[in-house]
């Protein structure tokens, strides 16, 4: 197997331009306020004392215990659909892959409310809804990640280890599970780090339970507490960073190149059976939501709807919800318009498959690690003064947006683009093209699948996000997940009514962009 | 050693008859080529009596018991498939060592006690000339590497029959010729029961002690 090392490099020099807009929007909207909250708010009392506080410690511990119970619980239960999906056509495959992948890209305010309608009342706050959520919102983690290695395993070698006497538990064990590894390891890994740093869910179903992310900001706002927010954000990133970093280092060292795939075989009856039970069990919520939204004490009702239109409205509560949808839209396309390019351009540099392009990758990456309340507050402590007030501008909210897409951006495109030979590249510079015709014309054309997923992704993550938001939004830039959660947050009826309506219209307006721009198996699993 | 007997067998593909019926028996301890041209259905007939795949009508038959139904790792027949099929994350030893240790199913005739499996591997190695890359990754192998491991793989777990899907196809002039000649003489020491496909007349004269022509 070729290593990077014996792959031509191209100079180093050449890339540095490309990556510049990207660690400038990392730098001004991650570090400068990460460091800049540190240094204003972190004391030595509360680098010491901030454990002893009252919730802290149970934070970490729910956190930990959460994340190790969502993480086998889901790697367990992802297996049979990523099977099903990876290694078998049949019909309808196309609908409920598109499917069982949505819930990664929804709004986390939306499946909160999903389970809120569809768990009893008594366990629709607490642990267990905080695993189904997990479960239910990574499940496409692991049939991303893990089907497209399987769907490279070629069934023969299963047959060869059955014709050495292995029976079918044996060479699932030995063969199919080993050769998986390096797919499961990049999974679990996501997925690890989705739940320890999950904020909506547990913020909507955790009931008195926090983790380490919802305990910064009830550190921040519930109590003041800014020095203690900060302690714990910046531990948390060191650790959420390290974590990251010995895990690339392991997916790496167990990365092998496999095979093609060999003779396709007549779809077992069990494969549409596993992708249908997975379509419903990953529908039910949303239907349930969308029921939630129109019933109301065992009588059906347009009430909440009515709300949305205008024609209704909630006494006390001025919110003006058309107004946030078309404000949530118009972010989300002025966030993809900044993600988009900058991600693509930063991408230029894994051409250069140098060791400088990966650490500088792994700088870009950052945004996954740092606590979006922590984020959040940061941006609010150091833009918001009279010299610099961005808080009060428009674009505040698309451009953190972008930065928070911009690891996902940056992830997909560059493994696309690592993946494009460097022969093509030469092939067209000997037959005359300039660097930026080859680029048009031969390497544009072979990412444009992965842009426009990412594209869809970008738009969801700004749609979605709530963390950063939460913090940074006013109330005349309040975004459609902030809406939901304030009409929830609210007693009555009509309030719940018009929650539940609005997270419908988030998960419309989220399905309709994954579904048509995202296109959820391009370039995923084919 | 064990006899095989293709008892009526038919093959079809999308609907399409590919052998509408076909029997024939091998007797112990010899070769039988299958001769044919691509498409003539050798390696599906292949496929059919490891139990890989299903006929659409007919039996298998191993000393004179119905095999036709029986999983394929409860079968004792070895495959050496065409493209070897080598675990990519095992060794060269551990490829030959798998069959040895993951026979659980006791259907094997010769059980391999753990402190025996080494000896066995270096065996078969010694056998196919690669005794001294056991520890090997396959990933680095040549082509005709590949094939010896595959052949010795195949072999160690002692199968009453060996299956060979076009062992030496690909392979340069210099390397098919001398990798004949191993085989014949791996194939006449080993008294394996064993069935051939191949394309190549001179290959399944050389090497088997009997041929059935397909297509």
């Amino acid at each position: 197997m070729p290593s990077s090392a014996d792959r031509p490099r191209l100079r180093d020099r050449t890339a540095v331009p490309w990556i510049t807009p990207a660690m400038l929007l990392v730098v001004a909207f991650i570090v400068v306020p990460i460091v800049n909250l540190a240094a204003r708010t972190i004391t030595s009392e509360s680098v010491v004392g901030v454990w002893r506080r009252p919730g802290v410690m149970d934070a970490i511990r729910f956190t930990l215990f959460e994340t190790v119970l969502s993480t086998i619980l889901t790697v367990a239960l992802g297996l049979a659909p990523a099977w099903a999906f990876s290694r078998w056509q049949f019909r309808g495959r196309r609908f409920m892959l598109s499917t069982v992948t949505l819930p990664f890209v929804l709004p986390t305010v939306v499946v909160g409310a999903s389970f809120l309608e569809l768990l009893p009342t008594g366990s629709n706050r607490g642990l267990l809804a905080v695993l189904l959520a997990h479960v239910y919102f990574n499940l496409s983690v692991i049939i991303r990640t893990v089907g497209p290695i399987w769907a490279t395993i070629d069934p023969m070698l299963t047959s060869a280890a059955h014709t050495l006497g292995a029976s079918p538990t044996r060479s699932f064990l030995t063969v199919t599970i080993p050769l998986l590894r390096p797919g499961l390891m990049a999974a679990t890994g996501i997925v690890g780090f989705m739940c320890a740093t999950s904020y909506g869910i547990v913020r909507i179903l955790g009931g008195d339970n926090t983790t380490i992310e919802v305990e910064i900001y009830r550190r921040a706002m519930s109590f003041g507490d800014l020095s203690g927010a900060a302690t714990l954000a910046l531990a948390q990133l060191l650790v959420v960073a390290g974590c990251l970093a010995a895990w690339r280092r392991r997916e790496r060292a167990v990365t092998i190149e496999l095979a093609h795939r060999g003779v396709p075989r007549r779809t077992p009856r069990l494969a549409p059976m596993v992708a249908a039970v997975s379509t419903t069990i990953i529908a039910i919520p949303l239907i349930s939501l969308m029921i939630s939204s129109v019933r109301n004490r065992g009588s059906w009702t347009l009430a909440g709807w009515r709300i949305i239109t205008g024609e209704r409205s909630i006494p006390g509560l001025n919110i003006d919800l058309v107004s946030v949808i078309i404000r949530s839209m118009s972010y989300a396309i002025v966030a993809t318009a900044i993600a988009i390019p900058v991600g693509v351009l930063a991408t230029r540099l894994r051409a250069s498959r140098s060791d400088h392009a990966r650490s500088a990758e792994r700088l870009l990456l950052l945004p996954l690690g740092a606590s979006a309340v922590a984020v959040g507050l940061g941006i609010v402590v150091t833009y918001n003064d009279e010299f610099i007030d961005l808080r009060g501008t428009w674009f505040i909210l698309p451009l953190v947006h972008a930065v928070v897409a911009l690891p996902f951006v940056i992830r997909t495109i560059a493994a696309v683009q690592g993946a494009i030979p460097l022969h093509l590249r030469s092939a067209a510079m000997t037959l005359g093209a300039p660097p930026f015709r080859t680029w048009r014309t031969i390497e544009w054309p072979l990412l444009l699948p992965a842009v426009r997923t990412t594209a869809a992704m970008s738009m969801a993550i700004s749609l979605g996000e709530f963390g950063a938001t939460s913090l940074l939004t006013r109330r005349d830039t309040d975004t459609l997940p902030i809406a939901v959660d304030r009409l929830l947050g609210r007693s009555g009826d009509l309030a719940r009514l018009a929650g539940l309506s609005t997270a419908v219209v988030l998960l419309a307006l989220t399905a309709t962009v994954f579904l048509t721009l995202g296109r959820s198996d391009h370039g995923v699993i084919r | 050693m064990s006899r095989l007997e293709i008892s009526q067998v038919a093959i079809v593909h999308d609907g399409r008859p590919i052998i509408p019926s076909i029997s024939f028996q091998v007797a112990e301890a010899s070769t039988c080529a299958l001769l044919g041209p691509s498409g003539s259905g050798k390696s599906s007939l292949l496929r059919i009596i490891a139990g890989i795949d299903r006929p659409a009508a007919g039996h298998v038959f191993l000393d004179d018991a119905d095999i036709t139904d029986l999983p394929t790792h409860r079968r004792r027949i070895g495959l050496v498939f065409q493209d070897n099929q080598l675990f990519p994350h095992l060794s060269v030893g551990d490829n030959v060592a798998y069959g040895l240790r993951h026979n659980w199913s006791s259907n094997f005739r010769r059980s391999w006690p753990k402190a025996k499996v080494q000896d066995r591997v270096m065996e078969m190695l010694t056998l196919v000339g690669m005794a001294d890359r056991s520890r090997d990754p396959v990933g680095i192998l040549s082509g005709g590497e590949s094939k010896r491991v595959a052949l010795a793989r195949g072999l160690a777990p002692s199968p009453s029959v060996l299956l060979l899907d076009e062992p030496l196809t690909g392979l340069d002039a210099e390397l098919h010729e001398k990798l004949l000649l191993d085989l014949k003489n791996i194939l006449d020491s080993s008294r394996t029961t064993c069935i051939l496909v191949t394309h190549d007349r001179d290959e399944a004269t050389r090497l088997a002690t009997s041929i059935v022509r397909l297509g």
